[in-house]
């Protein structure tokens, strides 16, 4: 879902824009059989670049390559030196060769093995050629397939060059808000104008032992006073800690402050994240009265701050220049509850049961929902006026009501009580007990009402 | 290991569609019937990244793919998502064929894809050939992907005269 906020902050804002630009690839159908990518490994989150060949694609000359080799001894598929990938120019020309470090087989044979040799029959359906040379994605490639390690008799190859593709992308969104009676630093309150600014690259470097990435939230003000004012530039590097879970260790360098850098730190956080087992909660947790498909999101972060300015008001003292926090928080979406569709959305009904086999399930409607996010500073070297470590807390709860399908006002607010398969909105309500880290813990409560549009990701 | 049968190959590809929906770690997806799932969209399921990295650590281990970019799960279903590593395409033709007139058996790809229905199953919907291939079929593939109707449907394109393999094999492995 690609979740446009309409409006968020002090009772209604007036929206004036919102300009959302990125990019994303989705998988384009497999016409030939060879294609190259660059992508995040699961589950060590490695960057790799790879030759993907799709040898259970029916009908192609490769998938006849392997029928007439796979009960040959000699050959193995699953072996680097059956394959050749070089670096053509545009009449074919090989220019250089690249090495392949690593071939894999995709999937598990009937036993639950991974597959360590091509079996025919379209089995394993994709090989990847994970290659440790440097490419670039101007490169021209070619990918050759063997019978012997010799690379003498050739039993396929890419009948076109390839280029490299890569699977993510910068992504850059831009989205103007106005918000009256917003406070300052000084204690005033007035209406500003505010600019949410994000940038994020989740895969700087294309192949390497860990995952680059960059990361900048800003909220620019008409008013360089305006509390809520910050910014945000991140890089930093993760790797899968466990096997089974996604559970990703980052470690991070942070740049924040407020828009006039009066306010200025730089943050080094080492943070583990992951996502429980959550299948078991299926009895309790996935009926009429709650509806929880999806496990809440715990992390912990540990981070150690150098503020180079700070900003002191009445309601942010000095802080240590240097300092330490560890911030475990939990953030849980998704939470819904059924039995109010029949009390508000008379209209609709919750199918939560698998019916009989030749009858599909609906999906399951979402009601009136709910999200949760709590955390918690701890300060230890930041002490109270009562010399005791300093510890905040904070949290914020939404009630979500989905307007889409909303008999009751069907009449009076079409637009948003129509909706569509791609399109839907709700209505937000949040309360928020915040505590802003990028401006010395200032803390703020809130009450915002927001309309949002849930658009589909095409 | 011993080699897989055909009929392994299709079984196999709705084990992998299984794992995905056990993947998911999301109590909806795993109370959904088989059809259902495989046609619901990916990030419809697994709305946020965090949930979807899951599902990718996940899959990496159990049916064990592990070449899926994670931009790869926008906009599409799980049967798509599949589709693309594993083409249940590939496994219902491989099946059908190995159970097509003898001239067959052993075509090159292209050729059996080409074919005519009618040269590969002769005698049509009631023949021995497709009596058995069909036994074969609604043994291996759940009978919620493979409902009544889908085999009415699928029949039909076998009596046709003009039917090739090419039109045969894409309308069983849609499900339905």
């Amino acid at each position: 879902m690609t979740r446009i906020q309409l409006a968020n902050c002090a009772s209604l804002l007036l929206v004036l824009a919102g300009v959302v630009l990125t990019q994303s690839s989705s998988p384009a159908a497999a016409q030939t059989p060879y294609s190259a990518v660059t992508y995040i490994r699961y589950p060590s989150l490695q960057p790799v670049s790879a030759i993907d060949i799709s040898t259970g694609l029916f009908p192609s000359d490769l998938y006849d390559a392997i029928e007439k080799e796979k009960n040959n001894p000699k050959w193995n598929c699953a072996v680097p030196g059956f394959y050749k990938v070089a670096v053509v120019d545009k009449t074919g020309k090989i220019l250089r060769n690249l090495t392949v470090e690593e071939v894999v087989l995709m999937g598990n044979d009937p036993s639950g093995a991974r597959f360590t040799k091509c079996q025919g029959h379209g089995l394993p359906g994709e090989i990847q050629l994970i290659l440790s040379s440097d490419v670039d994605s101007n490169d021209l490639l070619k990918v050759f397939i063997y019978e012997d390690t010799d690379q003498k008799t050739q039993i396929s190859t890419s009948t076109q060059t390839l280029q490299f593709t890569a699977s993510s992308f910068p992504a850059f969104t831009i989205t103007p808000q106005a918000a009256p009676a917003e406070a300052l630093n000084n204690g005033e309150t007035r209406d500003v104008g505010q600019l949410n600014v994000t940038f994020s690259d989740s895969n700087l470097v294309k192949r390497g032992p860990l995952n680059v990435y960059a990361k900048s939230t800003d909220l620019f003000s008409t008013d360089g006073k305006d509390a809520k004012s910050a910014m945000s530039f991140t890089g930093g590097i993760q790797r899968g800690l466990f096997p089974r879970w996604y559970s990703p260790w980052q470690l991070q360098e942070t740049l924040q402050g407020n828009q006039t850098a009066k306010n200025l730190s730089a943050v080094t956080s080492f943070r583990l994240s992951a996502d429980p087992p959550w299948l078991w909660t299926r009895s309790f947790l996935n009926n009429k009265t709650i509806l929880a498909p999806l496990p809440p999101e715990p992390s912990i972060a540990n981070l150690y701050t150098h503020r180079l300015n700070q900003l002191v008001t009445e309601k942010t003292p000095l802080l240590a220049q240097d300092d330490y926090s560890l911030n475990p928080s939990f953030s849980w979406d998704t939470i819904s509850f059924p039995f109010t569709c029949k009390l508000l959305f008379w209209e609709r009904s919750v199918a939560l049961t698998p019916p009989a086999a030749d009858q599909p399930t609906p999906l399951p409607t979402t009601c009136l929902g709910t999200e949760i996010d709590l955390g918690l500073w701890y300060l230890p070297l930041d002490l109270t006026a009562s010399k005791s470590q300093r510890v905040e807390g904070y949290g914020d709860i939404s009630i979500l009501i989905p307007l889409t399908d909303f008999a009751v006002a069907s009449k009076q607010l079409t637009y948003v009580t129509g909706g569509s398969n791609s399109t839907k909105f709700q209505l937000r309500i949040k309360y928020a007990d915040a505590v802003n880290a990028t401006n010395n813990y200032a803390r703020t409560k809130q009450w915002t009402v927001g309309i949002e549009a849930l658009i589909a990701a095409k | 290991m011993p080699s897989i049968s055909p009929s392994q190959g299709v079984a196999l590809w709705f084990t992998y569609l299984r794992d995905f929906q056990a993947a998911c770690n999301s109590t909806t997806a795993a109370q959904m019937d088989l059809l259902t799932f495989a046609d619901t969209s990916v990030t419809a399921i697994l709305p946020s990244a965090q949930e979807q990295n899951t599902f990718l650590t996940n899959i990496a281990v159990s049916p064990g793919i592990s070449g899926i970019p994670i931009s790869a799960l926008a906009g599409v279903s799980f049967e798509g998502l599949l589709d693309n590593s594993n083409p249940l395409v590939t496994y219902v033709a491989v099946l059908l064929q190995s159970l097509s007139d003898p001239s067959l058996q052993n075509a090159a790809s292209a050729d059996y894809w080409s074919a005519l229905v009618s040269a590969a199953f002769p005698g049509g919907s009631k023949g021995a050939p497709w009596t058995v291939a069909m036994g074969s079929l609604t043994s291996v593939i759940p009978a919620v992907c493979f409902t009544a109707t889908l085999q009415a449907a699928v029949n039909k394109t076998v009596d046709k005269a003009t039917s090739k393999v090419s039109d045969l094999i894409p309308q069983i492995a849609r499900l339905g």
